[in-house]
């Protein structure tokens, strides 16, 4: 596995953490969205028509599909802003090993290198990929 | 899957009332804040894409591979839920349209209906209204067509949700969907034409001089029969309806003039209010039902 990573990494700190506030303050500015999808229907109340029934059926499911989705969306978001700090924190905290911390950073139960701090990692649950297999 | 609506067994007041709520505002401000959200959305995409740019400057390596991956993806579905939201918006607004033009159309045939004995002589009752009926069904057909074309495009998903509705009652011995429709939930039931069951009627009001003191004309139908024919009022209210006329003479002898009002004399505020009670107790009793629900 270490062969995997012994290609050439670059990282800018900065420039990545940036990037994980902006993240942050994006997917609180979309916490109003589900508001403007409210599961209200207002047409057809006291129709008999069997298509505005229909239509009444399809619109008050779409709209809960898309308030889904967009909470969905916020949390994945969110999820990847945290990934990406939690890449930046162990960059920062080993400057001389990028390709191991690379490593590191897929994999949410490392070989560590020795000299970092375990106590860098806010969350060891935090899982960047979660489709990895974390036994590997 | 839906139902099919059989507009025969729904005449001018149970249509209007089918219709009478559409156009609600809220309803196109649902348009604007489907269309706002998917602005919004597009917006949050462009910026994304452009931190994806970002990252892929600052970030290089396989780690930083599989978190452009995941953003890619991250970016792909908004994309998507931003053009379906638009789509939802215009599939809305054209449902919207769709209703608020079969109200329009409705709204005035139905002061028609209930000016058909006045400005019609009994032999043309029964086609005057026929005609109406016609218009109205005529109205909510294209109105069908067209919210089942829109609806469409809603996007929902396969599993949809239940949702009730409070639609008027058919015309009683009539079926109110057509015999190859589904039974589904929410399938409109049919009345029995039997006594207790409100028949389609107009409104005859007091001063008709085929019902001084009003009533109601009920059409010819399953449980009426092949001719029409006029309920008067109660006896109660109508005895309100005679505008009194008082000669003022010095002696006790007959009045040598008699008065004379070649204009038609106007029931009293109360009378028709008594009348419009009466008559809608007959004709659409579910209005109360629902009012008081």
């Amino acid at each position: 596995m270490t062969d995997d990573f012994s290609s050439h990494v670059v990282v800018e700190l900065g420039e990545l953490r940036d990037v994980a506030t902006w993240m942050h303050l994006e997917a609180q500015s979309l916490d109003g969205g589900p508001d403007r999808l409210a599961s209200t229907v207002h047409f057809g109340h006291h129709s008999p028509c069997g298509e505005t029934h229909l239509a009444r059926r399809h619109l008050l499911s779409a709209l809960e599909t898309h308030r889904a989705g967009w909470d969905h969306h916020r949390q994945e978001l969110e999820a990847i802003a945290a990934g990406v700090e939690r890449a930046v924190d162990l960059y920062a905290a080993s400057d001389n090993h990028p390709p191991t911390v690379d490593a590191a950073v897929l994999d949410p139960a490392p070989d560590l290198d020795p000299d970092l701090d375990p106590d860098l990692d806010p969350d060891p649950d935090l899982d960047l990929n979660p489709d990895l297999d974390p036994d590997r | 899957m839906t139902w099919q609506t059989a507009w025969e067994a729904y005449d001018v007041p149970r249509l209007w009332d089918a219709v009478h709520l559409e156009d609600d505002p809220l309803g196109w401000e649902q348009v604007t804040g489907l269309n706002h959200t998917a602005e919004l959305l597009t917006g949050h995409c462009e910026g994304l894409c452009a931190k994806r740019e970002a990252v892929a400057h600052a970030w290089q390596g396989p780690a930083a591979t599989q978190m452009l991956s995941r953003l890619d993806g991250l970016i792909a579905g908004a994309r998507a839920q931003a053009v379906a939201l638009t789509v939802a918006a215009r599939g809305l607004h054209g449902i919207m349209t769709a209703l608020a033009l079969a109200r329009k159309k409705i709204q005035p045939l139905t002061v028609r209906w209930d000016e058909v004995t006045s400005d019609w002589i009994p032999e043309f009752w029964d086609e005057v209204a026929a005609e109406l009926n016609d218009e109205a069904r005529t109205a909510m057909l294209v109105a069908a067509a067209e919210v089942r074309d829109h609806g469409s495009h809603l996007g929902a998903p396969e599993t949809l949700r239940e949702v009730g509705t409070a639609a008027p009652p058919p015309l009683p011995g009539y079926p109110p969907t057509t015999s190859d429709s589904p039974a589904l939930a929410g399938t409109p039931q049919p009345v029995p034409a039997m006594s207790g069951h409100p028949v389609s009627m107009l409104p005859i009001p007091p001063g008709n001089p085929y019902a001084p003191g009003g009533g109601a004309y009920l059409l010819p139908a399953p449980g009426v029969g092949t001719h029409g024919f006029i309920v008067p009022m109660a006896a109660t209210v109508a005895a309100t309806a005679v505008r009194p006329s008082i000669w003022r003479v010095p002696k006790g002898v007959p009045p040598v003039i008699v008065p004379v009002d070649d204009s038609p004399s106007l029931p009293a505020p109360e009378t028709m209010a008594g009348f419009h009670d009466w008559f809608s107790g007959l004709a659409t009793p579910w209005r109360a039902v629902s009012s008081r629900a």
